[in-house]
């Protein structure tokens, strides 16, 4: 589970409890203006992560850490796939990032609407 | 290297254009566009950034290509131009847009006024976006999708 939210310019996202173990990271700030957009996809559990860089992975119950599909470095941090939400990045180190948040819904507004104000 | 594009933009805002039209814009998940747009879902985020950013491509060519081609060939054909346009599907995208985003999201709102005001030119005296609620509500709402209480008024 992650937590996100906005500082200033910057997506925050807070990667909680256990979690920051299994995935390498307690937190990343990203420039809002790499951030392309968030969109709710429970569907994206689904379609694997590729080769793991760095983190865990154990199908079912966690997928965590740094991932390489396609050519492309992603975030995942997902227990509950009905809560996951990709956060599509430009010019940043992870292509996307794929986080549990606790409201998809609410998350997804916020992020989209603080790209359209930056 | 990310895998390369093998599609093009124009060729899947028709596609995404009858899936939102089919199921909505929250009734249609991201795993339908990828089905029917037959596209990796990286290659979809990668293009359009989110679910947001592809229903607001298919709006802008919706509002700006297929709706004044449908404007054109009602207002030539035979009977009331609006008439023809509301009984048909033609104008479905442009309640989808209007009752679902309009109210949340500036920019949905300015294009769907956009299109009002293309509507408003062969309405005649009434206004459209009065015309769009009192026609179009009754062909969505068998549907089931929207409740009767909500209006198009509320989208705008």
């Amino acid at each position: 589970m992650a937590r996100i939210s906005v500082e200033g310019k910057d997506l925050v996202v807070e990667v909680e409890g256990m979690d920051r173990l299994w995935s390498l990271k307690s937190r990343l700030t990203i420039p809002l203006a790499h951030v392309r957009g968030a969109t709710a996809d429970p569907g994206i559990v689904g379609d694997g992560q590729g080769m793991k860089l760095g983190g865990a992975r154990i199908p079912g119950v966690i997928v965590a850490g740094t991932f390489r599909q396609d050519g492309e470095r992603v975030f995942w941090d997902v227990h509950d796939k009905a809560k996951a939400v990709v956060i599509e990045l430009q010019d940043d180190r992870y292509a996307r990032l794929v986080v549990e948040v606790a409201d998809p819904r609410a998350t997804v507004e916020l992020v989209e609407r603080s790209r359209a104000q930056s | 290297m990310a895998r390369p594009k093998s599609f093009s933009t124009e060729q899947l805002l028709p596609l995404a254009l009858a899936c939102f039209t089919a199921g909505g814009y929250e009734g249609t998940s991201i795993d339908d566009l990828v089905q029917a747009l037959h596209v990796h879902r990286g290659s979809l985020y990668k293009e359009f950034g989110s679910k947001r950013g592809l229903f607001l491509a298919v709006l802008q060519d919706y509002v700006r290509s297929t709706l004044p081609l449908a404007i054109a060939a009602a207002v030539s054909g035979p009977g009331d131009a609006f008439d023809t346009l509301t009984a048909g599907s033609d104008l479905d995208l442009l309640l989808i847009a209007g009752i679902e985003r309009g109210h949340t999201d500036p920019q949905v709102a300015a294009l769907v006024g956009e299109a009002l005001r293309q509507l408003d030119g062969i309405a005649g005296s009434a206004p459209a976006l009065a015309m769009l609620g009192a026609r179009l509500g009754r062909r969505l709402l068998p549907t089931g999708r929207y409740q009767s209480d909500t209006t198009v008024e509320e989208g705008i």
